[in-house]
């Protein structure tokens, strides 16, 4: 098993995009049939590569926002200003095209239900959808570990899978808290704080739970979060972090 | 440098199976510079620097002072 899961993070592969979806006027889902694809774990992502006609190659990171499936994933692609690569993606690539990826990648912020709870996600604009993954990977389970997913973003518009999170709060066990922090609609009677400490103080697990915590977002997001948490005495080793870099990622 | 603009080591994890064979961001080194242990995926990740520049997290001195590290990333000694 060792041995396959290394052959396949090492080669490039030929997947081919068979579903588009808008999740956000900025956002969208992307779903591949990988060919031999032998399942992942909620958190992992995959490298892409794309070739130009002349030769000239440009080569990504994504994080695979669904639960195993098949031969099927599916990547959140949040498009950058001046970006290279997202506007392609979000924009024009089409069902049928094909491009390079190597995956699944990553053996640190991965979670599956072995691992236990209570599960604390929180997650700042794109970098909810390793978080997502995970929650997908909790609803569908048999495992009642009780989960607390806290998002931040911008503006109402740009909540990523909204609809999908309003259906999983209402399971048992789940509690769902967005926080918009640059302008929310006259009827929000959610958040719209930055994640500090209070926020953290009232939505999110405390110490005493001993928790594990996943928070993934621009860099500066996660540094801030995960700073706190350690200051609010969660133990370094129970929060794991992956930055995605400014405003979320590298175009 | 800019503290926003680095990722993390989780997006080297696909290098790393390229050069090492397998994921490294779970597995534990130690700074040479300062020794502190820490596991590879919180690297600071510098990719816009010619090739690729990783630093330890740790920024304060021994006497709670920011002081200027190396930019050779200390000697990683993995556990």
């Amino acid at each position: 098993m060792v041995g396959t899961e290394i052959r396949r993070g090492l080669n490039w592969s030929l997947a081919e995009v068979v579903g588009v979806e808008a999740e956000t006027p900025t956002v969208r889902s992307i779903t591949l049939s990988c060919p031999g694809w032998e399942g992942h774990i909620a958190g992992q992502h995959i490298d892409i590569r794309l070739t130009a006609e002349d030769g000239y190659q440009a080569q990504r990171s994504y994080s695979i926002a669904t639960r195993p499936d098949g031969e099927l994933i599916t990547i959140s692609v949040e498009v950058i200003e001046d970006g290279e690569v997202s506007p392609f993606l979000v924009e024009e690539l089409r069902i049928g095209d094909r491009f390079e990826i190597r995956g699944p990648i990553g053996r640190y912020f991965v979670w599956e239900p072995g691992h236990g709870g209570p599960l604390q996600l929180i997650g700042g604009g794109s970098g909810v959808v390793p978080l997502m993954a995970m929650l997908r990977t909790r609803v569908a389970g048999t495992t009642p570990i009780p989960v607390r997913f806290l998002s931040s973003h911008r503006s109402y518009e740009e909540i990523l899978y909204r609809d999908e999170l309003v259906d999983h709060s209402d399971v048992d066990g789940i509690e769902i808290v967005t926080t918009l922090t640059r302008s929310h609609p006259e009827s929000w009677t959610g958040p719209t704080r930055r994640v500090d400490r209070m926020m953290l103080q009232e939505f999110a697990w405390g110490s005493e739970d001993r928790p594990l915590c996943y928070v993934c977002g621009p860099t500066g997001f996660v540094e801030a979060v995960a700073n706190t948490l350690v200051e609010m005495g969660h133990p370094p080793d129970r929060v794991r972090t992956e930055r995605f870099g400014p405003s979320g990622g590298r175009g | 440098m800019n503290n926003e603009t680095h990722l993390d080591g989780n997006a080297l994890a696909g290098t790393f199976v390229e050069i090492f064979g397998h994921d490294m961001t779970a597995h534990r080194g130690r700074c040479g510079g300062c020794g502190t242990i820490d596991v590879l995926a919180n690297l600071k990740v510098f990719r816009d620097a010619p090739g690729v520049v990783m630093r330890c997290r740790v920024q304060l001195g021994p006497h709670g002072h920011r002081h200027r590290r190396r930019r050779v990333p200390g000697e990683l000694r993995a556990s």
